[in-house]
This record gives structure tokens, sequence and C-alpha cells, in this order.
């Protein structure tokens, strides 16, 4: 049985089938052919794996990150941050990190935002001397950050999955990504510096001001929305919810960038990419469902418990097997599968499964632009029409750069877990 | 021969007014999710807004915003079955070309049909038996067939989905399609 549950997804997967028919084509054999399970219980688990009032945060907060994208929000964030740092070595990179970042504090969609960014910023970072894989590169692994910086959907579905609060994985979330996000600017300027790429502009206090002006609105949605979120104003749920009213005013009547129907054609939008992302949720629960019905969770820890590895040890395996997954697995995926089995046995070997949660988003987040299969890097393939071998190459030094951030984070709890413990 | 060429010219009449057909319908689903999505949005927002403001609540709002998600999800993951826009590793499709890409589009349609049609069937003995016993949902005493139903109607759909693709890929490989046929 297992020779078979192994093949049949791993076989479906190369051959590109889509993910959710990977996990259910699997499921659907072993209840039908394998197990003594009667086949109701599959509608049963299927209907509960979308029956959960916490799912909703996902299409509000993927709908808010695409209004962000048509409304012209994206673009106003990404000249309030190149203004910014205009006078920095590199700076067009240092904004292209810089407007993931707060794009990411503003959707939680790494998709939405590599999309907007690669869009945008992508032939002006080809012709400021960055050159093509370069400029690919940094445009895919800068949407790392998105997954790491609340509000993200990697951790709302590990809250579920894990049965963790969401608020304190949003609040672990905070110094995890802007260290990566440093990390990532300080590599940019190194490059900036060694190729000898011109500034782009030097800093205007008034070209600043102007900029911010343009971007006020756009700004004060993340403090809106994680600021009501922490004041217990409202649920991370209702937080997308709010999200979305917000987007819709600032779009429709403070930059009046939408019409009404622009905004119901992004709600669709939104709704499709939500149910691309939902029924594999629903199908993922069945593959947990299936597998903690076998004992392999249970027969997981056991064995680990046999090897008896210490926290670190532990953690090593799990950021080895996390990246492998990674590059083969998009996050949701992964997270819905893995969590489930992952939490009690880092729990057995004293980790705070706060801290296993950002652990696990960073790894996944890596995965997103780890060739040969990171979701991020058909993005930017669709987006700037460049080869898949040119985008590889660009992301490499990113993959090593965002694996030493994943190291730290890995290391040093403190940086995971220091916010969030007032909650 | 002229009747030979009529055929095909009827052929090739009926398969783009199919094509039109579907592709009117999509253009329908996706408004009807564009102002389920806004519908459930503005549900979230009031009851929020009244519960936090005003300490009133909407009876059974968190039942309404589920139950259209589930239906949502549902609409919206056979209509992205149609567009072959759903979530994959597509590095191997990406390189495929000619009748290889109508082949490999032909297995995912297989396995989708397979796997489609057994939840379809696994949902169909639930549904059925939930219609007979009757209950209903604890806020707005909704009959519980309603959203379970989803789950029945959004398979099948799925299936009927992979059917008519898994028809269309063997065609367009029988004929040595052009490669865009597939993404249309």
């Amino acid at each position: 049985m297992s020779a078979v549950l192994t093949a049949l997804p791993v076989g479906l997967l190369v051959l590109g089938t889509p993910i959710f028919v990977v996990f259910l084509a699997s499921v659907a054999f072993a209840v039908f052919f394998l197990l003594p399970t009667p086949p109701i219980a599959l509608h049963q688990v299927l209907f509960g794996g979308l029956d959960n009032y916490a799912l909703l945060a996902i299409p509000f907060f993927i709908f808010a990150g695409e209004l962000m994208g048509t409304s012209g929000i994206a673009t106003r964030l990404i000249a309030w941050v190149l203004a910014l740092v205009g006078r920095v070595p590199g700076s067009l990179g240092v904004a292209t990190v810089g407007a993931s970042t707060v794009m990411g504090a503003i959707s939680g969609s790494s998709v939405a935002a590599v999309a907007a960014l690669s869009k945008t910023l992508y032939p002006d970072l080809e012709r400021s001397g960055y050159g093509k894989e370069r400029s690919a590169g940094l445009l895919a692994s800068s949407g790392a950050i998105d997954i790491v910086v609340p509000p993200s959907i990697a951790m709302i579905l590990y809250g579920l999955a894990a049965e963790q609060s969401i608020p304190r994985l949003f609040m672990a979330g905070v110094l995890p990504g802007l260290l990566i996000a440093l990390m990532m600017c300080a590599f940019v300027v190194a490059i900036a510096i060694v190729l000898r790429i011109p500034v782009v502009g030097r800093f205007d206090a008034a070209l600043a001001l102007r900029a911010t002006r343009h971007a006020a609105a756009a700004l004060f949605m993340p403090v809106f929305v994680l600021g009501g979120i922490y004041n217990g104003w409202f649920s991370p749920t209702e937080a997308g919810g709010f999200a979305c009213l917000y987007a819709i005013i600032v779009a429709r009547f403070v930059y009046q960038t939408m019409s009404w129907a622009d905004i119901v054609r992004a709600a669709g939008n939104a709704a499709m990419l939500s149910a691309r992302i939902l029924i594999i949720v629903a199908v993922a629960g069945v593959v947990t469902w299936l597998l903690t019905t076998q004992g392999v969770p249970q027969a997981a820890v056991a064995l680990i418990q046999t090897m008896q590895l210490d926290a670190f040890a532990f953690l090593l395996s799990v950021n080895l097997l996390l990246l492998v997954v990674g590059c083969f697995l998009d996050p949701t995926s992964a997270i819905l599968v893995l969590a489930p089995l992952l939490v009690p046995i880092a729990v057995s070997v004293g980790v705070d499964p706060i801290h296993f949660g950002i652990v696990m988003t960073v790894n996944l987040a890596i995965g997103m632009f780890t060739p040969p299969f990171g979701l991020n890097l058909f993005v930017v393939q669709s987006a700037t029409g460049l080869p898949a071998h040119t985008i590889y190459k660009g992301v490499l030094p990113f993959v090593g750069l965002q694996l030493v951030a994943l190291l730290i984070i890995t290391y040093v709890p403190a940086l995971s877990l220091a916010l969030g413990q007032s909650l | 021969m002229h009747g030979s060429a009529g055929q095909v010219r009827d052929r090739g009449d009926l398969k783009q007014g199919l094509l039109n057909a579907a592709n009117a319908v999509a253009g329908a689903v996706h408004w009807v999710l564009g102002l389920a999505m806004l519908a459930i949005v503005a549900i979230n927002v009031v009851n929020a807004t009244g519960r936090y403001l005003f300490g009133v609540s909407m009876t059974g709002a968190d039942e309404v915003m589920v139950y259209t998600m589930v239906w949502m999800v549902m609409a919206g993951a056979v209509l992205s079955l149609a567009t072959r826009e759903h979530i994959s590793i597509n590095l191997l499709p990406s390189y495929a070309t000619g009748r290889s890409r109508h082949l490999l589009n032909a297995a995912h349609d297989l396995a989708a049909l397979f796997s489609c049609g057994l939840a379809t069937y696994a949902s169909w003995g639930f549904v059925t038996r939930i219609a007979e016993i009757g209950p209903r949902s604890m806020g707005l005493g909704l009959p519980m067939v309603i959203p379970h139903a989803a789950i029945l109607v959004g398979f099948a759909a799925l299936t009927l989905t992979a059917v008519a693709l898994l028809l269309r890929d063997f065609d367009s490989w029988s004929r040595c399609a052009p490669d865009t046929e597939a993404s249309q």
C-alpha cells in the first residue's frame, strides 16, 4: 500500500497534474481500493476541511492583495520606497525588497506581490545594471518576505493545522521577516557596490514627502489591519474583511482608479485564486485524516523518540526535510500535510510550537523560489518571459542568503518569540 | 466532396459555438463569484462592526459566509479545471510541445476523472443520506443538505469537465493540433 501511495502522487506531481488531483487521486485510491473505510467518510472530511470560519481570512487577504495590485496601491508603495532609498547604492534593488515587505504587510499573498513587482520593476532593474538573471532572482526571492511578514496565509493555515494562536504567529513573524528583508537589502547594496550599479536618483526631501502623501492611504492599511488585530478590535479573519473594505474605499474614492465593475472583476479573480488554494486545503485535510487514521504521526513521534534527537538535531533534520519538500510542493499543501505530523514531535523534543511555525513558514517561503518547482519562479517567468534556466541561475545566491537567515531564525528562538510573549 | 467539406465546416461551427457558450458561462460564473465575494466581505464587516460597536450580531452570519465560501470554492475549482489554471508543478508541461502536450493533458484529465468521479460517488452516498435525515444548521436553521450539496455538485461538475477536456485532448492529439488549443 505504501509503495502505491508514494509512487502515485510522485508520478502525478511530476507529470504536472493539479495538486488537488494528486492528493485526491491518492486518497480516493486508498479509500476505495485499499482500506476498509466507508467511502462517505471522504465526503465528511472534504466538507469538514472547508467548513471553518477562520479559513475566510484566505479569500479576504487575497482580495485585498488583488485590489492592491489593480488599483495602483502597489505602484504608489514602490514609488514611496524608491523615494526614501534614492541615495542608497542599489536603490532600485533595495526598493524591490522594501516594497515586497510593505506589500506583505498588506496582502499576505506572495504570488500577488511578486507578480506586481515583476511587472512594475523588472524592466528598470534589468536596464539599471542588475542584468536578467540577478533581476529575476531578486524579484522571485523577495516574495519570500511576504510569506513571513504578517498577515500571512501560510501562518493562518499553520495556526489551523497545529491549533496555535494566529495573532501570536503573526507577531512572531515580524522580526524574522525584517531580518530576511535587511539581509537581502545588505546583499543588494553589496552587489551594487561591486558591480558599480549607478544610483537611480538622489534623496530629495520634497520628492519623498510627495511620495509619502501619495501613498499615505495605502501605508495606513497595515497599521489599521494589524493594529486592529492587536488592539482586540477584530479577529484575524475579520481583519481580512476590513482590509478589503479599506482597499475598496481607497481604490474607489481616494485614488479613484477603479470602477465598481473593476472591483467586481477583482473580487472574481480573488475568488478564483482562493478556490485554487482552498480546494487543496480541503483535499489535504483528507490526506492528513488518512495518515492519522493509519497511525503515521504516532509512529513518526515514536521513531524520533527512539532516535533520542535533541531540539537542535530535530530542527536541523526538519529544515532539511522541509527544504526538499518546499522545492516540490507549494507552502499551502506542505503546511497542511506536514504540520499535524511534525508539531507533536517538535513539542515532544521541547521546541515551542509558535517558533516551529515560523521555522516551517521560512523554510517553505524559501521553497517558493527554489528550483525547479518554486511557484514564484513561474510567476516571474510569466511576468518577464525569461527562460527558466536564467531565473534558476539568478535565484541561487538568494537561496544561499535566505538559508543563512533560516539558520539564524531556527537557532535563535527569541527572534520569533520575543514580540509574541505579551499576547 | 462538397458534402464532406460542408460536414467539416458544420463540425467546426459546432465546436466554435460550444467554445463560445463555454466562455459565456465561464464569464457569468466569474461575475457571480465576484459578487459573492463582495457579499461575504460586506456581511463580515457589518457583523463585526455591529458586534463591537453596538453589541449586536447577525444570527447565522458565520454560517452564511462559510457556506457561501464552500460553494465559491467548488465553483471556482470547476472553472479553474476548465481553464487549466489550478496550482500545479507545471515544469514538464511547459517543455512539452505538439502531441506530447496533448497526451500530457489527457493524463491530467484521466487523473481528474478518476479522482473526482470517486469523490462524487462518495459524496452522493452522504448527501442522499443527509437529505433523508434532514438535519438543519444551528444558526439559521438551514437544511444541511444545501451546504453539503456543494461538494456533490462541485465534484460532479469537475468530473464532467474532466470528461469534456479528455475528449477534446484526444481529438487534438489525433489531429496533431497546435499546442495553443490546449489552453483555449
